[in-house]
């Protein structure tokens, strides 16, 4: 069963497309990481998802409905970012009590677990709250309300390496013991790709690859060698990142789909093989230098 | 397959009316500031008139609490534009919402503080008279209008009531149009008050007028009651009609 489906869904803000032609499918019950450069419309999709934006054109279902305006998306549904906006004149503890009266499945004892865990006063008010500790609050809210879709916009803006910790691992724990749909958009891929299923990667608002982790991180490969050497073996390949190492010997990241025969002759060739980490592989697909403008090494010379 | 939860409107909104009850009461603040305001200007006196004859001199001060009034229309005005700004619109979105319900809740939210509003504007009528007493001295204060009667006062406090409201449904309508685009914070007064100039100077149909003849001088109660209960509705509807396509969090 899909939970989230859009078909060449375009948001565009006067004329520039945030999300331009997008279109994918999210299941249910699964653990999403979407990840991409700034400005690559990762939090735009978001919105939309969660029904706060309109879709300037193309067709979006959250549960099979159209989330803008809909009572039942928004009942299912939670988002949080970092500029949430509770109600001023509300205490943290008022906050926790008025949201445990709209979500159904809100779980109170966590709630106050993790407001107690994470050392929040009742009296103290979000407004005075610090950068960090704001996105702690906002996190326990995002997790106590279980709702089928949770929706993270870099729920760890501002956490120490402790709490960004305790969260990935709170994360984990409450989604086994209650799964649902969790979405989480992050620049920090190496942090949490142990918790994530699937990895929806975007660029210039449109969809780069979707799959899940463990097939992420056996799709491309590093070669390293003489530049002469490699050559030959990329013929009819696409190289997927080039970087120059001293005077002739260069890092090359392509498809991971070379065969056993050309393997070995490599090796014999002296190539060098490594793996290429998810988040690199992420950077390396958007990079900044496959369009106008050029490298930043050409700009750096 | 996660078992959804289905929502009635119904039921958020009155979840919604009940949360903003309690985070929105700050607007009761500003109220009694207002109101106290207005008393203030009220202390000045309307008028006066003095006469002697036969070595009698009589000199009559009048008092009015329309200040008080007019006070509290700008007040109930200005809390429902503050309602329609981004960050309390966006408040609702922090919890189950849809724009229906969330205006739905507002309106809701309106008409109990409008019920406020118009109950403490003329009781600060009794207020005026009792702090004009102790200003005065020991002298005679003759009450009129609303003093009259207990059926006088009761329609003259209902009709109080609905102003406050019709005045908040202007006001909601008016924050609602400023968020479609912000040209409007400039326009709509110059508008307004063009609009408002260029009808009352036409000579065979004058707005102001009409207006106050089409509310003030309507002598049947339940008629005027009317008169502006669907105003107000009518007002909303449109506030409603085009929040319907507002967004948030942008």
């Amino acid at each position: 069963m899909n939970i989230i489906e859009c078909r060449q869904l375009t948001k565009a803000y006067r004329g520039f497309k945030a999300l331009d032609q997008f279109s994918c499918t999210i299941e249910e019950n699964k653990l999403v990481g979407l990840v991409g450069r700034n400005g690559a419309g990762k939090t735009t999709l978001m919105k939309v998802l969660s029904g706060m934006l309109k879709e300037t054109s193309g067709e979006v279902k959250v549960f099979s409905h159209r989330p803008f305006n809909s009572l039942l998306v928004s009942a299912n549904s939670i988002f949080i970012d970092d500029q949430m906006n509770f109600p001023t004149a509300l205490s943290l503890a008022e906050i926790l009590e008025e949201s445990s009266k709209f979500y159904e499945h809100w779980n109170e004892e966590l709630a106050w677990h993790l407001f107690d865990y994470f050392g929040f006063h009742k009296k103290e008010y979000h407004k005075n709250l610090s950068k960090g500790k704001e996105s702690t609050f906002n996190m326990i809210v995002g997790l106590a309300a279980r709702c089928p879709l949770t929706i993270f916009d870099e729920p760890t803006t501002g956490m120490d390496a402790a709490v960004r910790k305790d969260f990935y691992r709170i994360l984990l724990k409450d989604y086994l013991a209650y799964p649902r749909t969790i979405l989480l958009s992050t620049h920090h891929l190496e942090e949490v790709e142990d918790q994530l299923e699937e990895v929806l990667l975007l660029n210039r608002g449109r969809e780069v690859l979707h799959m899940s982790i463990e097939e992420l991180r056996e799709f491309a490969i590093g070669l390293k060698g003489k530049r002469e050497v490699l050559a030959p073996y990329l013929a009819d390949r696409q190289p997927i990142y080039t970087e120059a190492f001293g005077m002739d010997e260069e890092y090359i990241v392509t498809r991971n789909n070379l065969s056993q025969k050309e393997k070995q002759d490599m090796k014999r060739e002296g190539i060098q093989f490594s793996g290429v980490s998810a988040s690199d592989l992420c950077i390396y697909l958007t990079s900044s230098g496959s369009h106008k403008g050029g490298t930043l090494d050409d700009i750096l010379n | 397959m996660t078992s959804l939860t289905e929502v009635r409107t119904s039921e958020i909104i009155v979840k919604q009316y009940q949360y903003k009850l309690k985070a929105y009461m700050g607007v009761l603040t500003s109220l009694v500031t207002v109101q106290l305001l207005g008393l203030l200007f009220s202390l000045n006196g309307v008028g006066s008139r003095g006469t002697g004859t036969f070595g009698i001199n009589l000199d009559i001060n009048y008092y009015s609490a329309d200040m008080i009034i007019i006070f509290t229309f700008f007040w109930g005005f200005m809390s429902a534009l503050l309602m329609t700004t981004k960050a309390y619109r966006e408040d609702d979105f922090a919890f189950i919402t849809n724009r229906f319900s969330s205006n739905m809740s507002s309106v809701a939210f309106i008409a109990t503080v409008s019920v406020i509003g118009g109950l403490t504007a003329i009781m600060a009528g009794f207020l005026l008279k009792v702090v004009v007493y102790f200003i005065l001295g020991n002298k005679e204060i003759i009450g009129t209008g609303l003093a009259s009667g207990p059926l006088m006062f009761t329609e003259g406090l209902l009709a109080m009531i609905l102003l406050v409201f019709l005045f908040s449904s202007l006001g909601y309508l008016a924050g609602i149009i400023v968020q479609v685009h912000r040209v409007f914070v400039v326009l709509l007064p110059v508008l307004f008050f063009g609009c408002l100039q260029y009808l009352s100077s036409t000579e065979n149909w004058n707005l102001p007028a009409f207006m106050y003849e089409f509310y003030f001088q309507e002598s049947f109660f339940l008629l005027f009651a009317a008169k502006v209960v669907a105003s107000a509705a009518l007002v909303f509807t449109i506030a409603l009609w085009i929040s319907d396509q507002l967004e948030v969090k942008k």
